[in-house]
Formats: C-alpha cells, structure tokens, sequence
C-alpha cells in the first residue's frame, strides 16, 4: 500500500472544516526530543549507563513514526501526517507541521514504525533517508521502525549494538502510542512536544543486556522486548504556544496553555 | 581623430574587447530532459544552474580539456576515465606535480548524491570543479589564468555565449556550472540487478545467492550500500586502519570520532572501478570481500555495524557468489569507452 503524503490529513481538514470556521483553524508543531537520564542527548561519547549496567553511547539514532493523530475531547480524529523520519542527530527533522481546526485537543496518537499491512517495500517515496531505513526483501521487506546502534565498554575495549526494530521475517513489532494532553486551538500556532527515554527502551518489563544481542534483525525474541519496553518510552514533555524566535528548553513538565489566557509566567516555545 | 583610427575601433568593439565577456550572440538554451531511472529518488537540479545541452555539451568539453590545467596536460577526464565508470584504473591518478593521495571516484548518479570527494567538503558539483584546477598535484592551475585561456580561445566564447547567454562573463563560475551539468547527465541503472528487479531477467543460482547474502545479516552489506543507489550517501569507518593516516570525514568536522571515516561509494559498476577504497589498497573484489570478512580492525573508531560481530564466516562458495551479485550492478553501456 502506498503512503499517499498528506493526502488524508487534506481530506480529513476538509470534512472538518465544514463544521468549524476558518478563524478556528490553528497550526501544529509537533516535536520529537530524546533524554538519556532526564538529560538532553548527546552523541558519540560513551557516557551513558542502562539498566543492565551496560555504559554506551549512541552515534546514530533515526526511526520512523507514522498515523500521527490529534484527538478532541469529544473523540474526533484530525490527522497530521501519515508518516514521518526523524534523525535524532539532527534538527532538520525535529518536527512535523500541519493546520487543523479550532477544538479541545486531547490525546495524541501516533504509531511507532508502520503498521504491518502497510510496511511494504516500495510503500513510502524514493527519498534517501527512506531508503536508507529499508528493511531488505529477504528479511521481510518494508523498511525499518528503528535504527539505534552504538558503542558499548566491554573488557577488551568497545562492543558496539545494533537497535534495530523492524519487520522481523514479515511480523508486525510496531506499535500504538497515545499520550494525554490539553491543548485549546482557536486559530494560533501551537506546539507539542514528544520525548523519547532512550533508556526506557533497555528497562522494562525487560532488562535489555547490549552483551546478550548481537544483531537483532532476525531476532524475534529481541523484538518483542523492543516492542514492550518501547511503548513506555514516550511522554509529552510541553503543549502550548509554538514561538518561532524562542529558544527551545528541554524537560520542562507539561505545560497547559489554552488561547486567549493571560500569562503571567515566561511563555516557553516548542521550536 | 584621425579617421584610419575607425576601422580599429570598431574592429576592437566586435571582438568584445578585453574584458573576458561573450560577444552578443542569441541565447536560446535547449533544456535538457532527464531520464529518471525507475525507483530512483526525484533529483534535484539547482534554480540556477538547469540541464540545457548547450551547457552540457560545453561541461562535456570542459571536462576533457587539458585547457583547464597549468601546462595543459592533465583534464578531468586524464584521473576520471570512461571506460573505468570516469575512476581511474591506477591507484593514486598522475596530475602535473605527482601523485594524488586518493583514488579517483568513479562519475555516476552524482545527481543523488548530497556531498561530493571521499571526505565530503564539497557540498555541490559546482563548488567540487573548483578544487582539482587549483590543487597543486592534480592541475596547478588557478581560475583567473583559466578565464584568460578561455576567451582567447577561438571556440570556447561562442559556447558559453550559447550556454549562458550572451554578456555573461566567462570564468570560473559559468565554467563549474557547466562541467556540474555534464557530470548530472552520468546516469547509470542500465544493470542485470535493476532488469531483475523489473521482473525482465532471472539471476542465476549464484547469483540469488549472493543477492541473499547481500541483504541479509550473513554480509550485511545492505546497511550501508543499499539500493537502489548502493550507497547510502554516508560516511563509516570500515575498519581499515587503527591510526588512520588519512582523517577522512575529520577534516572538515574536527570530530575525534570522525576520523578514518569515509564516504560510502557506490557499488554499482564496481566491476569496472578497481582498485578500492580511498586509496586503492584493494586490487580486487576479492580482497574487499575477505576484508569485510575477517580482515578489519576493530576500535572505538570502527563503525558500529562492523563491530557487531567478530567475522563474517563466510565460505569460499559464499564469496564467489558475493561477488557474481556485485556484477550484476554492472552497466556495460554506461562504461563503454
């Protein structure tokens, strides 16, 4: 099945649009931030410690998500976007846009990869960073959720790991997020802000140990601890007023904003 | 004035003066249709430097003319050669004062690719071309002697007028943005791989093997050389050194971590472009292969795909069909000399 870019999120803004007026309409900024021990990433440096007491670090990281949904309080779905690449190393593709209409926004949705009937080579556009994440024919094809690798200390010297989620011989790992939140659009930009616990993806319900995997791709038991673990990697760091000019501030705790309130306190930008 | 002056001065206005620009001529450019192989990705060709054939045929010239260097002996095409995929069948290429001190990349599906050398400096063919005229080894040359040679030529000023336009000045600028539109052209996918893919040709048993082994976890090649340019456009430590002498990506980053890491090239023609790697130490496929199957260094420099196993294991029929794989991204027509 062919992803068809922004083609839902157009049909689905028009049948909302027929009950909203336009002045309703309001922009999104959705953002993709990751923390390693409530901390901002950094790459490369060995530096960090998981569960398993396994001390890394991460020279790449890069993953697709994809049916990113925002929800109102009354249970009407507006899409965002059918799918989108994030490169953790940089900020090219933080964040995702898209307009939708004026309402109670209360939970945001999103898959974790892509789902197993559309993860099919082929499916997403001929653009290198897709290419890129293609998860072979021979291995079950479509293209990869994740792929998280880096260096590990072990006696000798350095082991590296591979955290690559996928398609595993055509079995579906992806999976369903939705986080709470509130946010007030009545016309506006606005921001949302997504965090990834990179530790949380070697913790629990199972402790991930880099010296017991090697490559995982084939590996099923591997991903399905992947699979669990990961679904309690995500939180919602920020919502609320979407500055352009703002410097970005990482970590704050969920921040409720609607339109039209004053604030007495320094607005914080999602961009 | 004297009247016998006249006929100089005129004479002297046809000829354009000494300025270096075009004489007026009508500039009417041909664009010039790409071909777009199938499950390629859409390329894109800057605002302003589109594919016409004037400029494409001027950048083919160019690109072979010893002009561009200080004692004319040595062109693009003298260290990128045709019939080697525009690489260089000698490790390091011979420019005007010695040897390079990297093999010569092959020229193909340039138009796909986001930077340019084996480390990455340059971001745009056209930023690229300025390199080899002024570097000392390869052409000795610098641009402004260059324009010179240009616009004295009997030809050249008639082609970039018809390239560029007529009052354009000619040099280095419109010199690199044709010898870049040339370079978008070298479009190769004409390969047994890509007829399989279109369900057009079978591979052989040997063949599908080595397909298999490819994009598999056995070689793992697929990680980095993926399709359908077989490269990822990305720069890895392959572990062929635990000092590199040649920083690689850190020159331009400074990274610690960078060094030794090196643009992946892509596999397709690979038949043709030996030797390998960044400094031709490889003669063979075979010795590629053997190198990626027990023959790397391991460090904290060596790419993390690489460490992840101690050898590859791969026997000697496992090998061979490897590499029957990797001629199927041969492109017979496109390396035709």
């Amino acid at each position: 099945m062919k992803f068809i870019y922004h083609g839902l999120a157009a049909c689905s803004l028009l049948l909302n649009a027929c009950s909203n007026s336009d002045s309703d309409r309001g922009e999104i900024h959705v953002n993709f931030d990751h923390v390693i021990a409530e901390a901002e990433l950094v790459p490369s440096e060995i530096r960090y410690t998981n569960a398993a007491g396994n001390e890394y670090a991460i020279t790449r990281l890069e993953y697709i998500v994809s049916d990113i949904i925002l929800e109102t309080a009354a249970g009407k779905r507006v899409d965002l976007t059918e799918v989108h690449y994030r490169n953790a190393l940089s900020n090219a593709t933080r964040s995702l846009s898209a307009h939708i209409p004026g309402g109670e926004y209360s939970v945001l949705h999103f898959t974790f990869g892509i789902d197993g009937g559309k993860n099919e080579t082929g499916a997403l556009p001929s653009v290198e960073h897709f290419n890129n994440m293609a998860w072979p024919s021979p291995m079950g094809g479509g293209y990869h959720y994740m792929r998280m690798e880096g260096l590990f200390r072990i006696p000798d010297g350095e082991g590296s790991f591979l955290t690559h989620t996928g398609p595993s011989a055509g079995a579906d790992f992806s999976f369903d997020v939705s986080l709470p939140l509130h946010l007030s659009v009545n016309g506006g930009s606005w921001g949302i802000t997504v965090v990834m616990d990179i530790n949380q993806w070697y913790d629990a319900p199972t402790v991930y140990d880099f010296n017991d995997r090697g490559s995982i791709m084939g590996n099923a038991d591997a991903q399905f601890t992947l699979q669990e673990n990961g679904t309690a990697a995500f939180s919602i760091s920020h919502t609320g007023r979407h500055d352009h000019d703002a410097h970005e501030h990482e970590g704050e705790e969920n921040h409720e904003e609607t339109a039209g309130e004053e604030q007495n306190h320094e607005e914080h930008a999602d961009d | 004035m004297k009247y016998w002056l006249l006929p100089l001065l005129l004479l002297g206005a046809c000829s354009g003066g000494d300025k270096g620009t075009t004489p007026a001529s009508p500039h009417n450019p041909t664009p010039y249709a790409l071909d777009v192989p199938a499950g390629f990705p859409i390329p894109e060709i800057p605002a302003d430097n589109p594919l016409t054939i004037e400029g494409i045929e001027l950048g083919r010239l160019l690109f072979a003319d010893p002009i561009l260097s200080v004692d004319s002996t040595v062109a693009c095409a003298s260290c990128h050669l045709r019939e080697s995929a525009f690489a260089d069948a000698r490790r390091f290429s011979k420019g005007v004062n010695g040897l390079t001190s990297r093999n010569s990349m092959p020229l193909f599906n340039l138009l796909w690719s986001p930077s340019f050398f084996w480390d990455g400096r340059s971001a745009s063919l056209e930023d690229q071309a300025i390199h080899p005229v002024q570097n000392p080894i390869e052409m000795g040359e610098d641009w402004s002697t260059v324009t010179a040679k240009l616009t004295r030529h009997p030809t050249y000023p008639r082609l970039f007028a018809q390239a560029f336009g007529a009052n354009k000045p000619i040099g280095q600028k419109l010199a690199v943005q044709a010898i870049a539109q040339f370079e978008r052209t070298l479009v190769s996918a004409d390969t047994k791989y890509d007829r399989w893919l279109a369900g057009t040709e079978e591979f052989t048993p040997e063949e599908e093997r080595g397909f298999l082994l490819f994009h598999t976890e056995q070689a793992d090649c697929f990680h980095c050389h993926v399709a359908p340019l077989f490269t990822d456009n990305q720069f890895h430590n392959n572990g062929l050194d635990l000092d590199p002498a040649d920083p690689g990506l850190a020159r331009q980053t400074e990274g610690r971590l960078d060094r030794g890491k090196f643009k992946t090239p892509s596999l397709r023609n690979i038949e043709y472009t030996a030797p390998y790697m960044h400094d031709g130490r490889f003669q063979t496929l075979q010795e590629v292969i053997e190198h990626y199957n027990s023959g790397f260094h391991r460090s904290n420099l060596t790419d993390p795909l690489m460490l992840i196993r101690p050898e590859l294991n791969l026997d000697l029929k496992e090998k061979q069909s490897l590499i029957s794989f990797l001629k199927t991204l041969s492109d017979p027509r496109f390396n035709r000399p």
